[in-house]
């Protein structure tokens, strides 16, 4: 009896210890991306002694049309671009939701990252979401050996497993509010008003690969950006994803025919959302 | 003669483009592409595949995992790892054969996790066989033409630690400051 007993004693210690050494490397590792973020975040610090010698950055960002940038850095050189980055903002980056594996000296780590940028001068704030996938080793320590980061695509949001709105609800994307604004509660979306992409919590998506939508702008000669060969218009995309074409008077006939062809070629949208509600939004864009 | 030689060089020129403009329309594709040239006993093959499955300073990172739990780290870029594992490719056929793969992935990028059992068999007394699990973590990412392989790291499992570890995925939240 004494015997069984202290066998079922040994098992569970033996469970422990195992669970424990699990649950150890796995705050250990966590450990070492919180203080990255968190040196990341702090004016002065350098970041470089996160990484190994050897160690790469590369970044995807897109421009205003949605053309994909990569750029690779050394450690010391992304470091630079975020001493750059300080002298305008002071930034403060955090992990949302970390997808975590490892396995002895590795370790894997997909996350989302909300970074926030006050300028200095006037204190406005710009919340921006990103993906990071890190890959760290054991040397002295877990290092990181690898880092992509891409910025989340305004045509292509971060889904809700890694941008839950229990964690999430209180920051708003991509606009320049004041501190004083972003403590205010809430505002009640107004369903009769048709809004402007910056005033919405996430701007309306056309639906499949982003490629689908710059090819369609392509071949009606349509731009996201202003320049002296083409001219304005505006589509609303309506709450039901419906979009139609608004205001047209900049335009002559032949082009404001290409734009009816333009709107009428658009498969249904993903509606803007604000509160938590679809609502009416406008866009400007530009034809030739 | 001299035509012969002419459709040679053109044959020639011709293979080179088609390794180069290989391109890996998914993640799922470019791993296999990797499993493929891993076990490739021709080092043209290895290269020919590594060209146009990596970026050109995408990575390779083999992690030797001791019994003592202690790891010996061998990093460097791809091509390094070309030159520096061609006199084990001398020595030994590999294969392998994937247990399970898992994929995170945004727009873009992809971080594929891969559990792989691997063979070594002696070239020259084919009765050697040595076997081990591997995990590997790949990074990739869309660079407009195809994916691309931006680092590729694995690690051997050791009878200390199940292997199975690796593919227990942690979802952790992180509290926001206000």
């Amino acid at each position: 009896m004494i015997l069984i007993r202290l066998h079922i004693t040994i098992l569970v210690l033996a469970l422990l210890s195992a669970f424990n050494s699990k649950a150890q490397e796995v705050d250990n590792s966590i450990n070492a991306l919180d203080k990255y973020f968190s040196t990341s975040s702090t004016s002065g610090q350098s970041i470089t002694s996160h990484f190994t010698n050897g160690a790469i950055v590369r970044t995807i960002t897109y421009d205003e049309e949605g053309i994909q940038i990569i750029n690779s850095f050394s450690a010391s050189a992304f470091n630079d671009e975020i001493a750059l980055l300080r002298s305008d903002f002071h930034i403060l980056q955090e992990p949302v939701v970390l997808l975590n594996q490892s396995y002895g000296g590795l370790q894997s780590v997909f996350c989302s990252v909300r970074t926030r940028l006050v300028r200095l001068d006037n204190k406005d704030t710009l919340n921006v979401r990103s993906i990071h996938s890190f890959q760290l080793i054991q040397s002295d320590g877990w290092k990181i050996q690898h880092l992509v980061i891409q910025n989340e695509n305004p045509w292509s949001p971060i889904s809700d497993d890694l941008w839950p709105k229990e964690l999430t609800a209180s920051i708003r994307n991509g606009k320049n509010i004041s501190e004083s604004q972003a403590s205010e509660p809430f505002e009640t979306y107004d369903p009769n008003k048709v809004y402007n992409v910056s005033e919405v919590d996430e701007a309306p998506v056309y639906p499949g690969q982003k490629s689908l939508f710059q090819d369609l702008m392509k071949s009606f000669d349509v731009t996201l950006q202003e320049d002296e060969s083409h001219s304005p218009f505006i589509i609303e995309i309506a709450e039901d994803g419906l979009a139609s074409l608004k205001y047209v008077n900049d335009l002559s006939g032949s082009q404001m025919e290409s734009a009816k062809s333009f709107v009428n070629s658009m498969l249904i949208w993903f509606p803007a959302i604000k509160d938590k509600a679809s609502v009416r939004c406008k866009m400007v864009m530009y034809i030739k | 003669m001299k035509k012969l030689f002419h459709i040679s060089l053109c044959l020639i020129f011709s293979a080179a483009l088609n390794a180069q403009e290989a391109s890996y329309g998914s993640p799922q594709d470019a791993i296999n592409g990797f499993f493929e040239a891993s076990s490739a006993s021709d080092y043209s093959v290895r290269q020919s595949i590594f060209s146009s499955l990596f970026l050109a300073d995408g990575q390779i990172n083999a992690i030797i995992f001791k019994e003592d739990q202690s790891v010996i780290n061998k990093l460097g870029s791809w091509k390094k790892f070309l030159g520096e594992s061609t006199s084990f490719y001398n020595s030994y056929d590999l294969s392998f054969d994937e247990v399970e793969r898992s994929i995170n992935y945004y727009e873009d990028i992809a971080a594929v996790h891969s559990l792989a059992y691997q063979t070594l068999t002696e070239k020259i007394n084919p009765s050697v066989i040595y076997e081990q699990f591997l995990w590997y973590t790949f990074d990739l990412i869309y660079d407009g033409n195809g994916w691309k392989l931006t680092s590729a790291s694995w690690i051997n499992a050791t009878d200390n630690q199940p292997i199975d570890d690796a593919l227990t995925q942690d979802t952790i939240w992180h509290t926001l400051n206000k």
